[in-house]
């Protein structure tokens, strides 16, 4: 493992894409605050260090339409170049392979989730002292808000890691990186369309639009960043429709499941005809 | 390209944790199942719903030799190397690969083989250098034979560039050099001569002679009958997933040998030859005769027309090329 596990590296290590992401990301959450920054009502957000909770809830909210691209390119390129053939004729171990790559990916996330709350960071302290006020709000940083945050990071990564398996599985069960890509994104944004419609149609459609993995990845971070926001805005209020946070985590956990199971399985009885 | 010359510099730099083995191998010690067979199939088939790919196919591989696989397209050839390598799943059937089965022990097979399968995959986003730093990876080898496979294969002053500004000859280069990374046994090249250069073409050939002399195992595909012909020992021929014929490269082409000949009288000629039963078919073209006749019995038809009162006035041996050989044998399908 640890050999795959040093290939996988290697490559992330000299692959601009996930940077090209995570740059894309970065600027995203550079107007996000730069819009948050101008509306009064949740301007106290975003200054540090409520700034991470800020920047994590926009991560989760970007992670559907960001993830499944590193997801899907990373698997589905390993079947367009052919290099699937390279791996396989030296370590024909293909569920380590597959597990390798993903905890490197998983391992990015979380570097990626740290660059960001250091933009959030800056950002933060740059609104709060163009706006006249303290570059750090005082009082906030307190154990059960460093709590919180920590909470945070973690619903904000496990939404990634979702989103970054799905876009894997569907790339290995297509062999595509388009396919993945366009699994990962275009599953998020037929589940939009699809709630919409079953919300209206009520009943039991309602109840099973209600468990459309989108209604868990959204809510979570949310729910839970939602304890260290300033009171009165709009980011402190829970829906009380949501699924209360264990569902949700519960939820993730089994989508992720079943996404990595499909991946699992269709690497290790499939051909390699590519 | 200096593969040849530098081939045995890599000696010393495998890891001996991994596995000993020899030569370019980079290590010292007999092959994996030395003493049979490289590569055994019985019975090996591979289906695709109703495409039968690979039928029945008893190949037989000894150890040491340089083994050409030959076939048209869509003949099996690839299928049956991807088998072989833990790519494909048989259908039925069963391969022994130095002398282990597929089936059992793949990592071990493939920790004393290396290959080439259809075209060169590397990373495009990687060098040279770092391709094969992440194929040693993979291999468990140590990367300090990564700049000496370079230079095995002449791309040291590319292997800093990405390997997808690399020209079709040089990305094939670098897959025989990964293919040679960590030292195997037995090699199985899928048309390595693919995009080289003649000079390269050539160099290649040196090269499994070279390997072959180490004492590796080679099993190569390629359309460049010309080559298959010079540094095969043995060859089989695939056609529709089926082996059509196996053997030795020269006893092969001896088969398909005969004697021209030249008469004054070809029409009577073509009666006295076609009269005698030790003799095959005779095709007469104006005063040429082709006669299907082992070339040893040259005197024994000289003697023949001789006794009528022919005589001829020309006698030359027309070999058989594997070209026309492989055309005939595969019903003219070999393109």
């Amino acid at each position: 493992m640890t050999a795959t596990l040093s290939f996988e590296w290697l490559k992330l290590s000299r692959r601009w894409m996930p940077r090209v992401l995570l740059v894309m990301l970065i600027g995203m959450l550079v107007f996000y605050f730069w819009g948050q920054g101008t509306r009064l009502e949740e301007r106290v957000n975003m200054f540090f260090p409520r700034a991470w909770l800020a920047t994590l809830f926009f991560s989760s909210f970007c992670a559907p339409f960001f993830w499944p691209v590193l997801g899907g390119s990373w698997a589905g390129n390993e079947y367009g170049w052919g290099t699937i053939r390279m791996i396989l004729t030296r370590r024909p171990y293909r569920i380590q392979h597959v597990l390798a790559a993903l905890v490197v990916l998983c391992a990015a996330l979380v570097v990626a989730l740290f660059c960001m709350l250091i933009v959030g960071s800056a950002a933060g302290v740059v609104i709060g002292a163009a706006t006249g006020h303290a570059a750090i709000t005082s009082g906030v940083l307190t154990s059960s808000f460093l709590n919180t945050t920590i909470k945070t990071f973690a619903a904000a990564w496990y939404v990634a890691v979702f989103y970054l398996v799905l876009g894997y599985a569907a790339a290995v069960v297509f062999r595509s990186a388009a396919v993945g890509i366009g699994v990962g994104i275009g599953s998020t944004l037929a589940q939009f369309v699809l709630y919409a419609v079953l919300r209206d149609m009520g009943g039991v459609w309602q109840t099973i639009a209600q468990h459309f993995p989108i209604i868990y990845t959204e809510s979570i971070v949310q729910d839970i960043a939602a304890r260290g926001f300033a009171a009165g805005t709009g980011l402190d209020r829970i829906n009380p429709g949501d699924p209360s946070i264990s569902s949700s985590v519960a939820a993730i956990t089994i989508f992720t499941a079943v996404a990595l199971a499909a991946a699992l399985l269709s690497a290790r009885i499939r051909d390699v005809t590519e | 390209m200096t593969m040849t010359a530098a081939s045995a510099e890599l000696q010393s730099s495998a890891q001996p944790e991994v596995r000993p083995a020899k030569g370019i191998a980079l290590k010292a010690g007999p092959p994996a199942g030395s003493g049979g067979p490289a590569i055994e199939t019985r019975q090996l088939t591979k289906r695709y719903g109703d495409v039968l790919a690979v039928d029945r196919l008893d190949l037989r591989v000894e150890t040491g030799e340089i083994f050409g696989f030959l076939g048209p397209n869509g003949a099996g050839k690839t299928t049956t190397m991807r088998m072989l390598l833990g790519l494909i799943r048989p259908t039925s059937g069963e391969a022994m690969v130095l002398g282990r089965s597929i089936e059992a022990d793949l990592p071990a097979i493939l920790r004393s083989t290396g290959c080439i399968i259809e075209n060169p995959t590397f990373y495009p986003y990687l060098s040279g250098r770092d391709n094969l730093r992440a194929a040693a990876r993979l291999s468990g080898v140590s990367e300090d034979v990564v700049a000496r496979t370079l230079d095995l294969v002449d791309l040291t002053d590319a292997a800093g560039k990405r390997f997808k500004t690399y020209s079709l000859g040089m990305k094939q280069r670098l897959a025989v050099g990964a293919a040679l990374l960590h030292g195997p046994d037995l090699l199985i090249l899928d048309e390595p001569a693919n995009g080289l250069d003649p000079a390269g073409i050539v160099e290649m050939r040196q090269l499994m002679k070279r390997l072959k002399g180490e004492g590796h195992t080679v099993l190569i595909s390629s359309h460049v009958l010309h080559e298959i012909e010079q540094i095969c020992d043995r060859i089989a021929i695939l056609n529709r997933g089926r082996i059509v014929i196996q053997g030795r490269v020269g006893e092969l082409l001896r088969t398909g040998a005969r004697l021209e000949l030249r008469v004054a009288d070809s029409d009577r000629a073509l009666r006295v030859l076609e009269a005698a039963q030790w003799i095959g078919p005779v095709e007469c073209e104006g005063d040429r005769l082709l006669v299907a006749v082992p070339l040893e019995r040259a005197a024994d038809v000289n003697a023949l027309l001789a006794w009528s009162g022919l005589y001829a006035h020309g006698i030359a041996a027309q070999e058989e090329s594997l070209e026309r050989y492989f055309l005939e044998v595969t019903g003219g399908n070999g393109r």
